[in-house]
């Protein structure tokens, strides 16, 4: 049997977006099954830090015949100066993955523009950027309960997550950072963001390495396995999908493709049904830890719980086992909400490695867009009526359409969001208004058999709404069906579709603007490549 | 007095071009285009050349066909030069740019496309065929960075308290 995949009307709404759960897609996940099968290998260099724990480290990675070098900055800060923001300028650590072995003038060189950040320089030898900042609470009580000769307390430990935080990870040439293309065919770092993900599981064994110098005893690994990195994300992270619409089909196509292959399959075996009884059982234990302080999102969070409950009490192993019994199983998530048609669907791929890994080859295309500039004015305004619906349904007579507009700040060069009707600035807005343009394009094309390219020559301002347009003729899920333009449109929905697919978990919305996270919770200690991952962590 | 050349990733040469274009008041399209072509491939002449086609006015392309045969006249390579691998898979024969006014940018906006171009005097044919190699000189200096960052900063708003407010990405300690 064929199982149709999920719509993308269905599954890039942003309440659908809006719920997504990290999975064996996720891009933390193929890293560490890269890592694994690549027999990857890492060792601690250099440890040159104070008492206070100020100086340099390096961690070297041997991966696919290259190695790769971690270089970590940690250096005094004031807590008034501890911010989140993105227009802080000083952290307590900065982070650098370095192409190769770094020599004593390349670690002089980074030392005096990394803790800088964006301010600083970087060269083509460099990949990766980022910093971080503690979490003070939880790293003072770790560091205070190992200089006592304790072991941290689990409850401290499970109710934040992780010793730092970071606030950016900036991979593709920025700040002069090598190119993606001048590694992206290498082994281990071809996936998306497979380099920004090696950073960030490599700074969490730094800041594991960080606290026990500083408490002088080792944490126990149990818990160190559980302390991840935190992630402040703010709405600098949304355009990028709306951006690449080859990736964001790319990813989400890679997801549906695998879901359809899982369950097309006609019987599932009771190895494979043993395993999605152990990986729901992760869930449930995960749903039961995860607080927030939002009451709202604690509330969806408590919604969750008693349906995920509810649900996988219907998962017996009988329940899978018999023939079409996962596809019976996943039409009762199907009947619940999203957020538990989201969760199901990211569980029914934990067994299944085979679909997953046909699925996801591809994930990190970098394609251009291109105009089929043969084809006709009438053919393409069809298009648009078949493919964008979503678009053309909008009213944006309505002020309340095109409440918002995306700019770009002078201060910071960074993406933000501004009330279109309140304040200045909407004459220099981002190009985020997808709705609207295809609907501007549909009401400007005459339904004749002109070619295409001719008309747009005419009219270029609609030549770039075009080529998305036609892009989605075999990329179904290259748009999100949303006017992000909208009042209704929150950024939220957008940072948790993408932070979903890096492996992100314990998501803290703290605004619909910005959420904290935690990446790397549960995965492998640098010395433990190749231990089992688990889809959902717990303590 | 021209600067040193500095070095900077495609990457980021992409997205500044596509950012200029933009503050210049190019259609998005023309902008992506820009960046793609020169920020991906471009040196310095070609970056020369992008900023003269920037400070210049423009005007909707004026676009003939006749048959196979498809004339833009008086042709801004900024904006025609997009046009002309699209055109000849639609099945134009040949694409003829009149007066082109900067010839340094068509390696850039062909490259990756299978196009050969053919000089006759101020105009240029175009037909399905072998590019030219691309041949790269020197890199683009500081001081075409920071003519391209001055119309790149017609894109951004200036800040405000409310601006502030909308970055996201809260200052609680923990």
């Amino acid at each position: 049997m064929n199982v149709p995949l999920r719509k993308p009307e269905k599954v890039l709404s942003l309440s659908h977006m809006g719920v997504m759960q990290p999975s064996r897609l996720s891009f933390l996940r193929q890293l560490m099954r890269d890592l694994a099968r690549l027999e990857a290998t890492v060792t601690r260099s250099v440890w040159d830090m104070s008492a206070e724990g100020h100086g340099h480290a390096v961690y070297a990675v041997e991966l696919g015949g290259y190695t790769y070098s971690l270089i970590a900055f940690s250096q005094h800060l004031a807590d008034e100066d501890r911010s989140d923001r993105v227009i802080a300028t000083a952290w307590d650590a900065a982070f650098v993955l370095f192409d190769g072995v770094p020599e004593a003038s390349d670690i002089a060189r980074l030392k005096q523009n990394v803790p800088h950040q964006e301010a600083g320089r970087l060269s083509p030898k460099e990949l990766v950027l980022s910093r971080a900042n503690k979490s003070v609470r939880l790293f003072t009580h770790v560091v205070d309960a190992l200089r006592n000769g304790r072991q941290p307390e689990k409850a401290q430990i499970a109710d934040c997550g992780y010793l730092m935080r970071t606030t950016a990870v900036y991979g593709n040439g920025k700040f002069g950072l090598a190119d993606r293309t001048a590694y992206d065919q290498r082994p281990g770092l071809s996936g998306p963001f497979a380099a920004e993900m090696l950073t960030v599981w490599l700074i969490r064994g730094f800041t594991h390495d960080l606290a026990e110098h500083l408490g002088g005893a080792e944490i126990n690994r149990d818990i160190k396995r559980f302390l991840g990195v935190g992630n402040a994300t703010g709405l600098g992270m949304a355009p990028f999908l709306v951006s690449h619409p080859q990736l964001l089909h790319a990813w989400f196509h890679a997801r549906e493709k695998a879901l359809s292959a899982v369950l097309s399959k006609d019987a599932v075996s009771a190895t494979e049904a043993e395993t999605l009884l152990h990986r729901g059982a992760e869930a449930s234990a995960y749903l039961e830890s995860w607080e927030v302080a939002d009451e709202d999102a604690m509330a969806e969070i408590r919604e969750l719980r008693a349906e995920w409950s509810a649900f996988f009490a219907t998962a017996s192993k009988e329940a899978l086992c018999v023939p079409g019994g996962l596809r019976a199983v996943f039409a009762g998530a199907q009947s619940g909400s999203p957020a538990l048609e989201e969760l199901a669907a990211a569980w029914i791929l934990e067994p299944f490695d085979h679909q997953v890994a046909l699925s996801t080859e591809g994930m990190a295309t970098q394609l251009d867009l291109a105009l089929d500039g043969a084809m006709t004015c009438g053919a393409l305004k069809a298009l648009i009526e078949e493919k964008c619906a979503w678009a053309l349904s909008a009213d944006f007579d309505k002020k309340s359409a095109t409440a918002q507009f995306w700019y770009v700040s002078e201060e910071k060069l960074e993406p933000r969001l501004g009330a279109r009707h309140e304040e200045p600035g909407a004459d220099r807005e981002s190009p985020l208004d997808t709705a609207r343009a295809m609907q501007a394009l549909h009401a400007a094309l005459p339904a004749t058999d002109e070619p295409c390219f001719t008309f747009l020559a005419r009219a270029p301002e609609h030549r770039a709404i075009a080529r998305r347009v036609q892009h989605l003729a075999g990329n179904d899920y290259g748009e999100i069906r949303a006017n992000l333009i909208g009042e209704e449109a929150a950024p939220i929905h957008l940072l948790r579709a993408k932070l979903s697919f890096f492996g992100a978990t314990r998501f803290d919305p703290k605004s619909t603007l910005w959420t904290r996270v935690t990446l790397a919770q549960g995965l492998p200690l640098r010395d433990e490549i190749g231990r089992d991952v688990p889809w959902l962590p717990s303590l | 007095m021209a600067s040193e050349p500095l070095s900077f990733s495609r990457a980021e040469l992409t997205a500044l071009l596509f950012k200029a274009g933009r503050g210049a008041g190019l259609p998005l399209a023309h902008a992506e285009d820009l960046g793609r072509a020169v920020g991906r491939y471009g040196d310095e002449a070609a970056f020369d050349a992008a900023l003269r086609s920037l400070a210049a006015p423009w005007s909707a392309i004026d676009l003939q066909m006749d048959g196979t045969q498809i004339t833009i006249k008086n042709a801004r390579a900024i904006q025609a030069l997009g046009h002309v691998p699209e055109a000849l898979e639609a099945g134009a024969e040949q694409v003829t740019l009149c007066s082109l006014d900067e010839p340094a940018l068509i390696a850039c906006f062909l490259q990756g496309f299978d196009v050969a171009a053919q000089q006759d005097g101020a105009h240029w044919h175009f037909r399905k065929g072998q590019a030219a190699p691309l041949v790269t000189a020197k890199p683009p200096r500081a001081d075409q960075i920071e003519s391209l960052e001055a119309y790149a900063a017609r894109t951004y708003v200036p800040a405000s308290a409310t601006s502030r407010s909308g970055a996201g990405q809260g200052a609680d300690q923990d």
